[in-house]
């Protein structure tokens, strides 16, 4: 049984006067142990996806679907028992460190606050087990770091201990929101280390929400690409990026520049991603589309498995597009 | 690399291709048409406004059926006050009459214009002095910025009420005394909000741009940030004429204010105040109204533009 | 890169800038050493790249070059002149042939404005001969040219998404037919996809007006792509200075190693294969940076003598500049291994 399962979600916001589709039934799931990226620019749904599987959507939004965690269904359940799941079962990492860390708290206090609330330990037990938290993320001098302020640490210290405070209470998946792409490179690179070295230790599942491909290549084992609110393709990160079945991630990939090698001319995507509130009939993508035809006009791509394993992709296009390449 | 695509029968980089011909430019959307639609949704805004209106049109109109004048003085019931002078649409005093027998009706109206031009009034010129000051020390720092608003500070400290009541009893109780003592104190309070406001403009890109471009540094003052400060003004404008009001009101209240036969709401109300251990209770009830209705109009009213120029929207 | 007689179009000698934090009435404020002894040149119509992480100075650099930051010592030649010696007015004329961009898309555009406002403010100022018709001729003709549809000249910043923003920013920049433009992080905020739109709209530009560009990124991907020469700064220095092609694939500075390391690369099997060894440490910070070479709080290679002493920038071959007192011997010895593998793989083939 996958640890995660997430059957047509959609989620939408309540809006004066109107409601907007964000996200728009999703399917997925995802293995104990595993890493799985989530990719999409601005308007994917991406960030909403990841925040309805702990509940953390906005007052005016609203969520249908089945999301179950463990045989448990997540969605729609009252928030005394959603709290539970938090921080034991589900934790999340967001982009921004200084919004999870209390800027009037010691670093101490608050990782133990979290050990006293949901694992009912003693406050000096609590001390021991957040030290040994802090030595597990790399944090130099960890007791020196424990009665700190969050603004004196720097900015990739404060990433570590958002994930040591995320891993505190051993959940079996971390949710982590574009965690390095307010990072330097350098300070990346030791991030993604660390996440790899961190979900190797504890056996923790990794669902990472990034733009960056790079990213994805170093650290996940299946990925999914998702445009205007739909799920447009799945499947190993070896699968998509050497056999991309949807143009959009094919684009994706071709748009990015590749540090190793200089290119004359960078392949873009033409156009920009659609207003969520307007949508073009059919595919949402084919106005952008390089391989598309009549049918993509007028009818939306349903999301269909094929090839083996699991493999999923919306396009009606159904030939492999660098064969087409290579052909053309 | 992976795999080198072509665009293919894709659309050209941008949206699509511009159109051949003479070219006739779509309208925008500005801000402040968002912000208008946004307050309109806002009903008690929006009530708000309408009530101001109704007020001021009534200041306008009501003249016009009132029989009596604001100073004439009606003996047929001086001394009977208390049975004859009250509101009666009979004898032409609608909201009766006062403890000399003029018509409260007339004096209503006039001291609601009084208090409505005092508030706006002082308030624009608070706003134009303020808003060229604050921007200006805000803007160019440094030592002008210092000193302009050390001297900021040195006249906030002044207790202000003292110095004009000491004014009106020196040079009298004139229109003009009173307002420019009034104005003398409300600009302070904008200068330091606008200041504030401009240091934080300021450091943004679009400002750096317009220097970068060569503008001079009163233009980028007057193109740039002043602009986007119009906002936060409005919005403090809009609080600080009923902050006039009542402070006008407060002056007149300790008979210091307006010069008979001229009357404002708070004198109104000091009047009526006085009268109404008789029992003459709609001496101080219309005026109160009226006053009571301003104040709460121009304070939702204020309120909903701020909420209106949401600053994310900035 | 012209092949004539080139002609230098900016040359930066020992620039240096420093910030004053906090300090008040009886507290002495911190000194931020942002930049310390840069020098460099610029030709005609060529593109340098500027990258280094946070507190590097790279921005800081891109706004001292344009005096919008005043520089505290060295000198700024543009076309042989020292722009720190002009006075405010003079320089303010100087600022037709120098221009900017701006990273976020948005935030450089006054909301209140619209696009062709925006666009013809520096017509404004700067060419103010022309009348309103010939201005808005001029906007909407570089409206085309950078990809915007005229008829959206009375439109809105707020009403455009972040590409077509930068677009507009990038028309702005151009529309005084500068020679010089300094794009500071041009791309960073925008959409992978859009990226790429924007650098290849960029790029045409860069041809079809004949621009020099000055491009600072913290994106070694996208660096690669657009720059003829690439400058590394670490906490204020100059660190690396070589010709792209040779950076990239023969770095010398123990930095710019790391930092080519570092980069993420979209490709999974190489990713696997890839040894990162990620560089320890963080970026010690520019108020009290560390003694004689700032990278050797994190360099593998430091020895006792790099705590002593500034590196010097030394030549490192044809345009190349390193500041590292043991290049040679890192380069010679990783000569040697690779030199090593090679016999290596030829004797188990035999």
């Amino acid at each position: 049984m996958a640890l995660l399962d997430v059957t047509d979600l959609s989620i939408g916001f309540h809006m004066p006067g109107r409601d907007i589709h964000v996200v728009n039934k999703v399917n997925f799931s995802l293995d104990e142990g595993k890493t799985l990226a989530i990719v999409g620019e601005s308007g994917s749904g991406k960030t909403q996806t990841a925040f309805s599987l702990i509940g953390l959507l906005a007052k005016n939004g609203f969520a249908s679907g089945s999301v179950t965690f463990e045989g448990q269904e997540l969605l729609g359940i009252p928030e005394a028992e959603l709290n539970k799941v938090r921080a034991e079962k589900i934790a999340m990492i967001f982009q921004d460190p200084m919004t999870s860390l209390n800027p009037y708290l010691r670093v101490g206090d608050q990782l133990v606050e979290v050990l006293v609330l949901h694992k009912a330990m003693s406050k000096r037990e609590a001390q021991a087990e957040a030290v040994r938290m802090l030595d597990a993320v790399k944090l130099p001098d960890a007791r020196n770091i424990f009665s700190r302020f969050p603004h004196e640490c720097s900015g990739g210290m404060r990433q570590r201990i958002m994930i040591a405070m995320a891993l505190l209470c051993r959940p079996k998946l971390l949710i982590a929101d574009e965690p390095t792409t307010a990072l330097d490179v350098t300070v990346q690179a030791q991030m993604l280390e660390l996440f790899k070295s961190l979900t190797a230790e504890f056996g923790t599942a990794l669902i990472i929400i990034t733009h960056d491909l790079g990213v994805v290549a170093g650290l996940a084992d299946r990925m999914m690409v998702m445009y205007a609110g739909r799920l447009v393709e799945t499947g190993t990160v070896d699968e998509l990026f050497y056999d991309p079945r949807h143009p959009y991630t094919l684009g994706l990939l071709n748009s990015t520049p590749n540090v190793e090698e200089k290119s004359e001319r960078l392949n873009s995507i033409s156009g920009a991603p659609p207003n969520l509130e307007r949508l073009p009939r059919g595919c949402a993508f084919h106005p952008r589309c390089a391989f598309r035809f009549e049918r993509c006009f007028a009818e939306v791509p349903a999301l269909l498995d094929f090839g083996e394993g699991d493999r999923k992709k919306a396009c009606h296009y159904a030939r492999s597009l660098v064969a087409e390449e290579s052909a053309a | 690399m992976l795999a080198d695509s072509r665009i293919g029968t894709a659309p050209s980089e941008t949206e699509a291709a511009p159109e051949v011909g003479p070219v006739t430019p779509i309208r925008g959307r500005s801000l402040w048409q968002d912000a208008m639609s946004r307050f309109v949704r806002n009903r008690a805004a929006l009530v708000s406004v309408i009530i101001l209106a109704i007020i001021v049109i009534f200041t306008f109109v009501g003249p016009l059926f009132a029989p009596w004048s604001i100073e004439k003085i009606d003996w047929s019931i001086t001394g009977k006050v208390k049975l004859l002078g009250q509101p009666s649409l009979a004898s032409g005093h609608y909201f009766g009459t006062d403890e000399v027998g003029r018509d409260l009706f007339s004096r209503v109206i006039q001291g609601t214009q009084i208090s409505l031009a005092v508030g706006i009034l002082g308030a624009a010129v608070a706003v134009v002095m303020g808003t060229l000051y604050g921007a200006i020390a805000g803007y160019f720092g440094g030592k002008l910025d210092s000193a302009m608003m050390r001297f900021v500070d040195i006249f906030y400290s002044i207790p202000f009420l003292f110095i004009l009541i000491l004014l009106l009893i020196m040079f009298g109780r004139s229109f003009v005394v009173l307002f420019m003592g009034i104005g003398l104190i409300s600009w302070l309070g904008m200068a330091r909000v606008v200041r504030g406001q401009t240091l934080t403009l300021k450091n943004r890109e679009f400002v750096e741009a317009a220097i970068a471009t060569g503008v001079k540094p009163l233009a980028v003052v007057f193109r740039h940030i002043v602009p986007n400060l119009l906002g936060i003004v409005v919005v403090y404008a809009t609080l600080l004429i009923p902050e006039i009001i009542l402070l006008e009101s407060f002056i007149s209240f300790l008979g210091l204010g307006i010069q008979d036969p001229y009357t404002s709401l708070g004198a109104l109300i000091s009047d009526g105040a006085r009268t109404m251990q008789y029992g003459e209770l709609w001496q101080i009830g219309f005026p109160l109204a009226f006053f009571v209705v301003v104040l709460f109009s121009f304070f939702f009213a204020g309120d909903g533009l701020r909420d209106a120029l949401d600053p994310k929207d900035r | 890169m012209s092949m004539d007689a080139s002609t230098e179009l900016l040359r930066i000698e020992h620039l240096s800038k420093t910030f004053a934090i906090g300090g008040g009435m009886f507290k002495k404020p911190l000194q931020l050493k942002a930049l310390q002894d840069i020098s460099f040149s610029i030709e005609e119509g060529e593109t340098l790249g500027i990258v280094g992480e946070s507190g590097c100075g790279k921005s800081t650099l891109g706004r001292c070059i344009l005096q919008l930051l005043r520089p505290d010592g060295g000198r700024v030649l543009w076309m042989g002149k020292n722009l720190l010696d002009l006075d405010a007015e003079s320089m303010r004329k100087k600022r037709r042939e120098l221009q900017i961009i701006f990273q976020d898309p948005q935030a450089s555009l006054n909301p209140r404005m619209t696009v062709g406002d925006i666009i013809a403010d520096p017509l404004k100022t700067l060419l103010p001969e022309l009348n309103a018709a010939q201005r808005r001729e001029r906007v909407m003709k570089m409206m085309e040219s950078v990809g915007l549809q005229p008829e959206m000249i009375n439109r809105y910043p707020h009403e455009f998404s972040g590409g077509q923003a930068q677009r507009i920013g990038i028309a702005r920049a151009l529309i005084t037919e500068p020679k010089l433009i300094v794009c500071d992080e041009p791309v960073s905020a925008l959409d992978v996809s859009i990226q790429a739109q924007i650098l290849n709209l960029l790029t045409e530009l860069k041809e079809q007006f004949g621009l020099t560009l000055i491009f600072i990124s913290h994106n070694l991907s996208v660096v690669r792509h657009v720059s003829d020469r690439i400058l590394v700064l670490y906490l204020g220095r100059m660190v690396e200075l070589a010709p792209g092609d040779a950076l990239y694939d023969d770095p010398k500075h123990p930095y710019t190693k790391a930092l080519l390391t570092a980069v993420p690369v979209a490709d999974p099997k190489r990713a696997r294969q890839r040894n990162i060894d990620a560089l320890q440490g963080e970026i010690p910070s520019p108020i009290n940076p560390p003694s004689g070479c700032a990278f050797r709080t994190r360099c593998r290679y430091a020895v006792a003598r790099c705590a002593e002493i500034l590196p010097p920038l030394e030549n490192a071959g044809p345009g190349r500049l390193v500041a590292c007192i043991r290049w040679e011997e890192i380069d010679h010895a990783a000569g040697m291994e690779s030199a090593a593998a090679r016999v290596k793989v030829l004797k188990e083939t035999l």
